[in-house]
């Protein structure tokens, strides 16, 4: 099924095969769209907008990427499209505050209470957009460098050096963290 | 923790297992999609779908009267710009002075014998001259100045017919004024890559109105001094020079001698950036 959907889009009649999108790759648009905004209500807002753009758009994708990769792109996009404007309006999430905030000794304690999946993710989160973007295609979608490159519209080379600085400060945060796990 | 290894490509390994951290994470918060999601966005997509619809069916009466407004607003700024020109004080003053200096001179070609009291009765009388047209100029921007200000505050319900212009979804084809049909070339550059097509066969002009013809511009303010792509459109006698930054769209126009300015965004700028982008990608061999 999904290969079918990679490689040919012709068959699409939006009225049934958006539900097969919606269905197969619904979880990964909501929980890419929740990394970036930090807010489950607003994430699902996006989710929406994300379906209904692949709805109408569906007709124009070019096959350039797999269907996956080109609704991951449309998601990181909506996500910071949102993020823009929310900007512009100086209406910035709570959470963004807390989790971007991870600097101080007594943070750094709260979070050592947490466990160690929820100290991930608050370490990922936490990264710049621009690292963040990689670590979320690579590590949480499986992309390939080429499909990672695509997603984000960035060149290759690009994405390995983002890789492999968001590797580096993900080290810095977690080493001594949760060392005695790896 | 185990080292988790994606693929043998050692710039992939996922050393803390991040995905897996992640899904856990997420699960223990309950992000996850929900059949009630799942329907509400069926729902808004039918409901789109069928308000799109509605919306091809608008009457062309509605699409007309919204040109018309448009066209209103674009003449009402050509006035506008017109009369400032017509009543610079700087240029009808210089212009004036130059006149009666012209004519000062030649009268002192006429008058070459007359002595140095005369020439300096006559720098006086020029000044004095000069200070009547100055005061004239001034009683004339004065009065034209309380004209404007009274038909303002007169206009204000026509300022707000301006301003919801704003909530206007125009085309490609509304902002440049330029038909498919009409045009003889388009030039796409790419300012990022450094990519540069020009497009003259009707088939690739179509290919191109496609794309652009899936957006909706509303009018915008909003400075923007980032450039990802400049499209030059020719036309039978117009042109259309537009700039494609990050937030805003910028198009200046050109009919013969008649030109504007506007600003747009669009509602997802990504995407059109995106499709620009993969459009070039097509004609970069």
């Amino acid at each position: 099924m999904q290969k079918d959907m990679q490689n040919d889009n012709s068959q699409y009649s939006p009225a049934y095969e958006i539900e097969d999108l919606i269905r197969q790759y619904g979880n990964d648009v909501l929980r890419i769209a929740y990394m970036y905004v930090k807010d489950i209500h607003t994430a699902e807002d996006i989710f929406q907008e994300v379906f209904i753009k692949v709805n109408n758009k569906l007709s124009t994708f070019g096959g350039y990427s797999s269907i996956k990769t080109w609704i991951v792109r449309i998601t990181i996009n909506t996500c910071k499209d949102y993020l823009k404007s929310a900007y512009k309006r100086r209406v910035v999430p709570m959470m963004e505050y807390q989790e971007d905030a991870i600097i101080s000794d007594s943070d750094y304690e709260q979070i050592e209470k947490q466990d160690t999946s929820d100290l991930i993710k608050k370490s990922v989160l936490s990264l710049p957009a621009k690292y963040k973007d990689v670590v979320i295609c690579i590590y949480f979608q499986d992309m390939s460098i080429a499909e990672a490159a695509k997603a984000l519209n960035i060149a290759e080379g690009t994405v390995k050096s983002r890789l492999s600085r968001a590797r580096s400060k993900l080290k810095n945060m977690l080493e001594g963290r949760v060392s005695d796990e790896f | 923790m185990n080292f988790k290894q994606n693929n043998n490509n050692e710039q992939k390994m996922d050393e803390f297992n991040i995905k897996h951290h992640l899904n856990t994470s997420l699960d223990q918060k309950g992000i996850s999609v929900s059949e009630d999601l799942i329907n509400r966005t069926l729902e808004a997509i039918n409901k789109q779908g069928k308000t799109k619809q509605e919306e091809d069916h608008r009457p062309l009466i509605t699409k007309i009267r919204l040109l018309m407004k448009v066209a209103a607003a674009v003449l009402v700024f050509m006035v506008g710009l017109s009369a400032i020109h017509l009543f610079n004080p700087s240029g009808l003053k210089q212009k004036s002075v130059n006149e009666e200096a012209k004519s000062f001179t030649l009268d002192g070609k006429n008058d070459i014998a007359i002595s140095d009291r005369a020439g300096e009765l006559d720098n006086e009388i020029a000044t004095k001259e000069a200070q009547e047209i100055d005061d004239q100029v001034n009683d004339t921007l004065g009065s034209w100045d309380n004209g404007t200000v009274e038909e303002d505050n007169k206009k204000e319900p026509g300022t707000n017919e301006l301003t919801s212009l704003s909530n206007y979804e125009l085309s490609f084809t509304d902002i440049t004024a330029i038909k498919e049909e009409e045009v003889k070339s388009i030039t796409v550059k790419s300012h990022d890559k450094d990519i540069r097509v020009q497009l003259k066969e009707p088939v690739d002009i179509e290919k191109f109105y496609s794309v652009m013809e899936n957006y909706r511009f509303k009018y915008d303010e909003a400075d923007d001094s980032t450039v990802e792509y400049t499209i030059k459109l020719v036309g039978k006698d117009n042109e259309s020079h537009i700039i494609i930054g990050l937030y805003t769209i910028t198009v200046d126009n050109t009919h013969r001698d008649v030109a504007s300015h506007s600003k747009y965004s669009v509602l997802d700028t990504s995407m059109l950036i995106d499709d620009l982008k993969e459009f070039l990608a097509s004609y970069d061999n």
